[in-house]
C-alpha cells in the first residue's frame, strides 16, 4: 500500500497545484511511488540493474572502439595527399618538385623512415624523418616545437608511450640499428637525440618518433640522397584532394616510377577496415547486448504490472489519468536502466584504459567514450525504457477498473 | 527409487506449467540464443582466419628468411646467398640431384577492394622452377599456368572475391605494362589463395628487384631442419634463419589470433553474464508465481530436493533450447561466409567443437541461473505458500 500513500498525499496538494513550490513538492511526491515499486522486489531490481550494467559495459567498449577509429579519421583535415611509389621503389626529389608545380598543390614535403631496432634486436623501432612543417598540417605539433625541431638536425620528438617503453627522457640518445637504409659512413647505427617527450595524440595512435629529413638525407650515401620514401602534398582546395591524387598518379603513370597517391583522410579510413571490418563487428555485438536487455526489462515491466494491476486500478479510481500512470511506469523502467547504463559506461571507461595493453599487437586504439557514444547510450536507455513499457501501458489503458477492484480478473 | 520417481514427477509438473509461462521462458531462450550466436559468430571469425594462415604451412617444408625479418617480404636474400642456401644439407633433392628449394619474392600491388571500394593491397608471390614441385597442393582450376618468361600471372581462387580487376582474363598493372591473368589456382584453402603468382625470373627485373625475400625448401633426410639450421647459421656468408614452415605460419597467426581470442571470450563472458542475470531473474519470478503450486506439491509429500531439482532442470532445459537456437542461427548465417582480414580472405567456419563450446556456455548459464531460484523453491514456507494467491 506504499503506492497509495503517495497518491493520497497528492490529492491534498491539489489545491496548491498552481503555485510553484507546491508544484515542485508534487513532483517530489512521485519519487516515493517509484521507489516503492522498485524496492518491492529488491532482487528483481538488482538483477535488472546488473544485467543493464553488463550490457552497457559492452556497449561502451564496443561503440568506444568504433568511435576511437572514427576519431583517428576525424582528426585529419582533407588537405593532405600522401604520395608513395606504386611498386616497391623510392621516389626522387625531382618528382617532389614536379608535384609542387601541379595545380591545386600548395606545398610538398618529403618523408623517410629509419626502421631497425633499439638495443635489443626484438625491440623494433622506427624514426620518421619529415622535411618541413608545411607538409604536416595535421600533426599536432606547436609552432614552438617545430622551431625547436629546426634547430637540431639529429633531434627527435618521442611520444610519451614510445619513451616510457624504453625508459627514455629529454636529452637521451636514441640510437637505431638499421640495415634497411644504408649510411654514407657504411655503419648501421643511426644516432638521434631526444629533443623532448610529447603527449600521445589520436593522430598517431600507436605513438610517434619523428626527426629531421635533412639529417636523414645527409647521412645517406650521395647516390641515395635524392631518394625519398614518400611525399606529402598540401592542397589549396581540400574538396579536390582526391582529384589531385588522381592527377598526380596520372602524371607519373608512364614514368620510371609510377606513384600511388591518396588523400590522408581516405588512407586512414581504409586502414580502419584493414584488420577486420571493425565497425561491423563492434556495432553488431553492441546491438545484440542491447536487444537482450530490452527483452529482459520488457519482461520485467510486464510482470510487475501484472502483479500490481489492482493497485493501478486504485490509482486510476482516485483520479490518476492514464498518462500519469504510464509516466510512473516509464520512470520505473527508466531508473534502473539509467543507473545501470551509468555504471556500465563507467566500467567500460575503466576497461578502455587497459585495452591497448591487453591487445598490443592488434593495435586497437583505446576505446573513446565520446560525447556521441554517451548520448547514444542515453538514447538507447530511453528507447529501452519506452519500448519495455509499451505493452504494459496498453494493458493498463484497456483494463477494466471495476472488475479488477472487485477481484473479478 | 522413490526419490527418483518424485524428481521425475516434479520435473513433469514443472514443465507442464511452462505453457502458461511461455513468454518468460522465451525470454530466457532468446537471451541465451543471443549469447551463443554472438560467441559462435566471433569464434568462427578468429578460427577461420587462424586456419587460413596455418594451412599454408607444411611440416616438411622450411622457410628461410633474412635474420632481421619479422615476416615474408621483410629484408632481402641475394642471389649469391640463395645459391649457398641451395647447397646446404637437410634439403630434399630431386632425381637429378637438384635441391628442391625455391627462392621467391613477395610484394604488394595496389588494387581496389570489392567491399569498401577503397584501396587494397594484393600480395604478388613468385614461383621459380621448383615452385610447383615444392607445393603439391597447388593446382590450376581454370585457365592455365603462367609460362616462364612470359609477362602473365595466375590468381588465387579467393582473390577475385575481395579485389576488383584481378579475375581470369583481367589485366594487372605492372611497371612495364599490363599483365594478363591467365589462370585461377587453388592451394590448401590457405592465404596463398588470396594472392597472385608469377614467374620469379620474369617478375624480378620488371619490379627492379635484385634480391629475393625468402627461400622455401623441402626438408629431406634425418634431422633435416637441425642440420639445415646449423649449416646456414654457422656460415659467415649468410645472415638468415630457417624455420619449419608450419611453425612459421603458426607463430605468425598466433600474433593476432591469441588476442582475438581474448576479445571473443571477453565479449562472450560479458554477454553471458547479462543472460545469466536474466535467467536468474526470470526463474526466480517463475518460482514466486508458482509458490502456491510448489507449496501444494510440498504438502502432498514431495521433498524439498525434487522441487528444487525441477526448477534447476527447467533452467537447464531453457538454456539448452537457447543454445540450440543460437547455434543453428549462427550456423545458418555465418558458416562458410567469406570474410576478409587485411589482404587475406577466409571463410567463417563453425565446427562441432565450437558448437559444443556454445552449449557448454549455455549449460553454465542454465546451471548457475537455476541455483538461486531452486534454493528459494526448496526453502519456501509451505503454510505461506498455500495462502499465496
Amino acid at each position: 500500500m506504499t503506492l497509495l500513500r503517495g497518491a493520497h498525499e497528492r490529492t491534498h496538494r491539489q489545491i496548491g497545484y498552481r503555485s510553484d513550490p507546491a508544484r515542485h513538492g508534487l513532483r517530489v511526491k512521485y519519487l516515493p511511488l517509484i521507489w516503492a515499486a522498485l524496492a518491492r522486489r529488491k532482487l528483481r531490481t538488482i538483477l535488472t540493474l546488473l544485467s543493464v550494467t553488463a550490457a552497457f559495459t559492452l556497449f561502451g567498449v564496443m561503440m568506444g572502439t568504433d568511435a576511437a577509429f572514427q576519431r583517428m579519421v576525424d582528426v585529419i583535415n582533407r588537405s593532405v595527399v600522401v604520395i608513395g611509389a606504386r611498386f616497391a621503389d623510392n621516389l626522387t626529389d625531382a618528382m617532389g618538385q614536379q608535384i609542387a608545380g601541379m595545380p591545386n598543390v600548395a606545398a610538398v614535403s618529403a618523408g623517410g623512415g629509419v626502421c631497425g631496432y633499439y638495443r635489443n634486436p626484438k625491440d623494433r623501432a622506427c624514426v620518421m624523418a619529415v622535411d618541413n612543417e608545411a607538409g604536416w598540417p595535421n600533426a599536432p605539433i606547436t609552432a614552438a616545437q617545430w622551431a625547436q625541431w629546426r634547430t637540431k638536425p639529429d633531434g627527435v620528438f618521442l611520444s610519451r608511450k614510445m619513451a616510457a617503453k624504453r625508459g627514455l627522457k629529454k636529452g637521451d640518445i636514441f640510437s637505431i640499428v638499421s640495415s634497411a637504409i644504408p649510411r654514407a659512413d657504411g655503419g648501421q647505427a643511426w644516432r638521434f637525440q631526444v629533443l623532448d617527450v610529447l603527449d600521445d595524440t589520436p593522430y598517431w595512435s600507436g605513438g610517434f618518433s619523428f626527426g629531421s629529413y635533412q639529417y636523414y638525407k645527409m647521412s645517406r650515401p650521395a647516390a641515395d640522397q635524392p631518394k625519398a620514401g614518400w611525399f606529402q602534398a598540401v592542397v589549396k582546395d581540400p574538396a579536390a584532394a582526391e582529384d589531385t591524387a588522381i592527377a598526380i598518379d596520372a602524371r607519373f603513370a608512364n614514368s620510371a616510377i609510377p606513384t600511388d597517391s591518396i588523400s590522408e583522410r581516405t588512407m586512414r579510413s581504409d586502414d580502419g577496415t584493414e584488420i577486420v571490418n571493425v565497425a561491423m563487428v563492434t556495432r553488431r555485438v553492441a546491438a545484440v547486448g542491447l536487444f537482450m536487455i530490452l527483452l529482459l526489462t520488457a519482461h520485467g515491466m510486464a510482470q510487475s504490472v501484472r502483479e500490481r494491476l489492482s493497485e493501478f486500478a486504485v490509482l486510476k479510481t482516485i483520479g490518476y489519468s492514464d498518462s500519469q500512470v504510464i509516466a510512473l511506469l516509464f520512470a520505473e523502467a527508466l531508473a534502473p536502466a539509467i543507473l545501470g547504463a551509468g555504471l556500465g559506461l563507467g566500467l567500460a571507461a575503466l576497461i578502455a584504459v587497459r585495452i591497448p595493453k591487453l591487445l598490443p599487437t592488434l593495435s586497437l586504439p583505446e576505446p573513446y567514450l565520446s560525447p556521441a557514444v554517451i548520448s547514444q547510450a542515453l538514447l538507447a536507455v530511453i528507447l529501452l525504457a519506452f519500448l519495455s513499457v509499451i505493452l504494459p501501458a496498453l494493458k493498463l489503458r484497456r483494463m477494466d477498473v471495476a472488475a479488477i477492484l472487485a477481484g473479478r480478473t | 527409487m522413490i526419490f527418483l520417481r518424485a524428481c521425475l514427477a516434479a520435473v513433469r509438473l514443472n514443465l507442464a506449467s511452462l505453457k502458461q509461462r511461455i513468454w518468460p521462458a522465451l525470454v530466457v531462450v532468446v537471451g541465451v540464443a543471443c549469447v551463443v550466436a554472438t560467441l559462435l559468430s566471433m569464434l568462427s571469425m578468429t578460427v577461420g582466419l587462424r586456419h587460413t594462415w596455418q594451412r599454408a604451412g607444411s611440416p616438411d617444408r622450411a622457410i628461410i628468411l633474412p635474420a632481421n625479418a619479422r615476416q615474408e617480404g621483410d629484408g632481402t636474400i641475394s642471389r649469391a646467398e640463395a645459391q649457398i642456401i641451395k647447397d646446404a644439407p637437410g634439403i630434399a633433392r630431386d632425381a637429378k640431384g637438384r635441391a628442391i628449394a625455391d627462392p621467391e619474392i613477395i610484394t604488394y600491388l595496389v588494387v581496389r577492394r570489392r567491399d569498401t571500394g577503397g584501396r587494397g593491397y594484393i600480395q604478388l608471390r613468385s614461383f621459380g622452377p621448383e615452385g610447383l614441385s615444392l607445393r603439391p597442393e597447388f593446382r590450376i582450376i581454370a585457365g592455365r599456368m603462367f609460362r616462364p618468361g612470359k609477362h602473365e600471372m595466375v590468381v588465387g581462387a579467393e582473390a577475385p572475391g575481395q579485389f576488383v580487376g584481378v579475375g581470369l582474363g583481367d589485366k594487372i598493372t605492372m611497371p612495364d605494362g599490363l599483365w594478363p591473368v591467365v589462370g585461377v589456382f587453388k592451394t590448401n584453402d590457405d592465404l596463398v589463395q588470396s594472392q597472385l603468382v608469377a614467374d620469379t625470373d620474369t617478375v624480378m627485373p620488371v619490379l627492379r628487384q635484385t634480391a629475393y625475400t625468402s627461400v622455401t625448401v623441402r626438408l629431406g633426410g634425418t634431422n633435416a631442419l637441425a642440420s639445415l639450421t646449423r649449416a646456414i647459421t654457422t656460415n659467415p656468408a649468410l645472415t638468415v634463419t630457417a624455420e619449419r614452415q608450419s611453425d612459421y605460419y603458426k607463430r605468425r597467426s598466433a600474433q593476432f589470433s591469441d588476442l582475438n581470442d581474448a576479445l571473443v571470450y571477453g565479449v562472450g563472458l560479458l554477454l553471458g553474464l547479462g543472460a545469466l542475470l536474466a535467467a536468474v531473474n526470470i526463474l526466480y519470478s517463475a518460482v514466486m508465481a508458482r509458490s502456491c503450486e510448489i507449496a501444494t506439491m510440498r504438502a502432498l509429500g514431495f521433498g524439498a530436493a525434487p522441487v528444487a531439482l525441477a526448477v534447476a532442470v527447467e533452467g537447464l532445459l531453457l538454456a539448452l533450447a537457447g543454445a540450440g537456437l543460437g547455434a543453428s542461427l549462427a550456423y545458418g548465417l555465418f558458416n562458410g561466409v567469406q570474410s576478409v582480414s587485411g589482404n587475406v580472405a577466409f571463410h567463417l567456419a563453425i565446427s562441432p567443437a565450437m558448437i559444443a563450446l556454445g552449449f557448454a556456455w549455455a549449460l553454465a548459464i542454465g546451471l548457475l541461473g537455476g541455483v538461486l531460484p531452486a534454493l528459494h523453491a526448496a526453502r519456501l514456507n509451505v503454510a505461506d505458500g498455500l495462502r499465496a494467491r
